[in-house]
């Protein structure tokens, strides 16, 4: 569409752009219902569904899902769960993709590709065993099961490997024959110039930690540490005559994801065609 | 070895220690001690029993009956309608949940692959403000699928939901217009999305490819956008139309992308758990019940974490065959420059 070098009429960019925005609104539709009722009172999303506004609106939803529904200690136990995997798994992966890219070990090719396969194994195959291995620990129904055993990602892994083989050999070499230390290197020259690298997987591994749900449904039991997707289910259970109260909880849990797409979002995209690239 | 040699090879081990110990930890053992738990009964507090292929064989495994068989084509029916007499699976919820995830995973790929495809055709363009109709399509991805699932629940619903009143202001539109002065008013369909097992899954299905399209499009995009622009230039001055464009240039070209986002939808799509588990647990009438769900119903609902852990092979299996097949398809019809 409108690519180089075709002529294009004014009458038909105009039919373009109504198009676009026209589909676009349709995928957010969702998203402006959720919101938009939200701020509402129950019988006034029942009377009339499409309408984007009640009466007033009524923004006491949301404290009343932060408080008397717990939305805010679920929120709180997501934050600290995805800040801790997402922080982990970076430095993890900085440290992996290193050894990957830079130092020559035996059976460091072979470890990579082994590495790399289990990225294929799907979650529920180990699923079982770990609850036991947690059970052992004495750690279900911590959420120390939710960061732990979620600390080491093959595909971050393999992200920060693909940016470090991009970087010139010579920036290092200066420093080995001043006889700097390999962690020194990776801290004092390469992390600094890691940003997008450290960007696309901070995104990834957020969005992942962020959105979990078979995992925390499993590991945690009681209320008090209920992740957000946990609490969400728990919501919807409990509120379900109450449209509103379970519209302002959602959207509470989907904005931080969103935010941060929306800051990052060429990070996002190139996560996604790195994903692409692989193949 | 020289003495650097050795040196190098300690401190790459040393780098790499986290991801081995976590890899060794929490994905090389479990592995292995869940392949041991699908060959035993096991319901987490008493010792596993070892049952050697029972779980598969009660997972995939049938028995025939060929009197039933007899019985019914005895009765004058076709040997077609008597084959579900024949053979009888061991466990039928199994089978149904089979089905109903490879029908969830066909229904996500058409839905949400061809228009990924078209929205990124509509995308590649030298026009301003692309990358917020990107990042419009795109949001529905990010968003927590419980979330979104709640959400959509809302619009499902079957009395004044989102979705009914816009059919029923369409239809009241249509009678008014047409239908009424005709004398034939259409009825009100009032549709339940997620409480009748004709519409469930696919209501399910139309959720999950919103939230699919956005990822595929993205890829799709980079792709299109990897195509050099000289190859479309020496097309237009060619006088080719967009059409010809498309299928003789861009379709080619973007075939590895086209079976990359094949294969990871299909394997996303096997393992669908929450969308099923959030709106209609499983039901109506297990018409949504995927095999994943079902594994968690079997293990962690009814403590038969042998059984369980035997579906998930059984998930993994699928996935490995999925990706086997591509790779060998793939050689033959996809166009490598």
């Amino acid at each position: 569409m409108f690519l180089q070098g075709e002529r294009t009429s004014i009458f038909s960019k105009v039919l373009y752009y109504l198009a676009l925005s026209l589909l676009g609104l349709l995928f957010l539709y969702p998203f402006i219902f959720m919101v938009a009722s939200s701020l509402k009172e129950s019988p006034e999303v029942y009377s009339n569904i499409l309408s984007l506004f009640g009466a007033r609106l009524r923004f006491e939803n949301y404290h009343t899902v932060v408080t008397s529904v717990q939305m805010g200690k679920y929120l709180l136990n997501t934050t600290i769960v995805t800040l801790c995997v997402t922080l982990g798994q970076i430095v993890t992966s900085l440290l992996g993709g290193y050894a990957f890219a830079r130092l020559r070990f035996p059976g460091r090719d072979i470890i990579f590709r082994v590495y790399l396969g289990t990225m294929m194994i799907p979650f529920t195959v180990i699923m079982v065993p770990m609850y036991k291995m947690m059970l052992t620990f004495g750690w279900v129904d911590k959420l120390v099961s939710l960061i732990v055993p979620w600390l080491f990602t093959a595909y971050g892994t393999f992200l920060m490997r693909q940016f470090f083989l991009g970087i010139p050999k010579e920036l290092e070499e200066a420093a080995i024959i001043d006889g700097a230390n390999r962690f020194t290197i990776l801290t004092k020259i390469f992390v600094p110039i890691s940003g997008p690298a450290i960007a696309t997987q901070f995104t990834i591994s957020f969005l992942y930690a962020w959105n979990s749900f078979i995992w925390p449904l499993v590991a945690i039991q009681s209320r008090a540490n209920y992740v957000v997707t946990q609490g969400l289910a728990d919501i919807q259970g409990g509120y379900h005559a109450n449209p509103p109260i379970v519209l302002a909880a959602s959207t509470l849990a989907i904005i931080p994801t969103v935010l941060i797409f929306l800051f990052a979002q060429r990070y996002f995209v190139q996560g996604v065609a790195t994903t692409g690239m692989k193949n | 070895m020289s003495r650097n040699r050795i040196r190098e090879s300690l401190e790459g081990y040393l780098f790499l220690l986290p991801n081995l110990l976590g890899f060794l930890i929490f994905m090389a053992v479990p592995l292995a001690i869940s392949f041991y738990y699908s060959f035993t009964d096991y319901n987490l507090f008493t010792e596993p029993k070892w049952v050697g292929l029972a779980n598969y064989t009660k997972a995939l495994g049938f028995t025939t009956n060929v009197e039933s068989y007899n019985a019914i084509l005895a009765s004058g029916k076709s040997w077609f309608s008597a084959l579900g007499a024949l053979i009888q699976p061991n466990d039928p919820t199994f089978w149904v949940a089979f089905g109903n995830t490879i029908k969830y995973a066909l229904g996500v790929l058409i839905l949400s692959v061809i228009p990924a495809f078209l929205i990124a055709w509509l995308l590649n363009s030298k026009l301003r403000g692309m990358t917020v109709f990107r990042a419009m399509i795109y949001i529905p991805v990010v968003a927590s699928v419980v979330g979104s699932s709640l959400v959509w629940f809302w619009i499902y619903q079957q009395q004044n939901g989102v979705l009914n009143t816009v059919i029923r202001w369409l239809v009241n539109g249509l009678n008014a217009l047409i239908f009424t002065p005709l004398g034939n008013p259409l009825a009100d369909p009032l549709i339940g999305w997620l409480v009748t097992p004709q519409w469930a899954l696919l209501s399910l299905i139309i959720m999950t490819s919103w939230s699919t399209i956005g990822y595929d499009m993205v890829i799709f995009l980079a792709a299109l956008q990897g195509i050099p622009t000289h190859l479309y230039e020496a097309a237009v001055v060619d006088g080719a139309s967009r059409n010809t464009i498309l299928r003789k240039i861009v379709v080619p070209l973007l075939s590895p992308t086209i079976f990359f986002i094949l294969v990871t939808n299909i394997i996303s799509s096997l393992q669908i758990f929450s969308e099923p588990f959030i709106m209609t647990q499983g039901g109506p009438a297990n018409s949504t019940l995927t095999i994943v769900y079902y594994l968690y119903q079997k293990g962690f609902q009814r403590f038969q974490m042998g059984y369980g852990a035997a579906l998930a092979w059984i998930v993994f299996a699928l996935i490995f065959l999925v990706t086997i097949i591509q790779f060998r398809i793939s050689k033959h019809w996809v166009f490598e420059e």
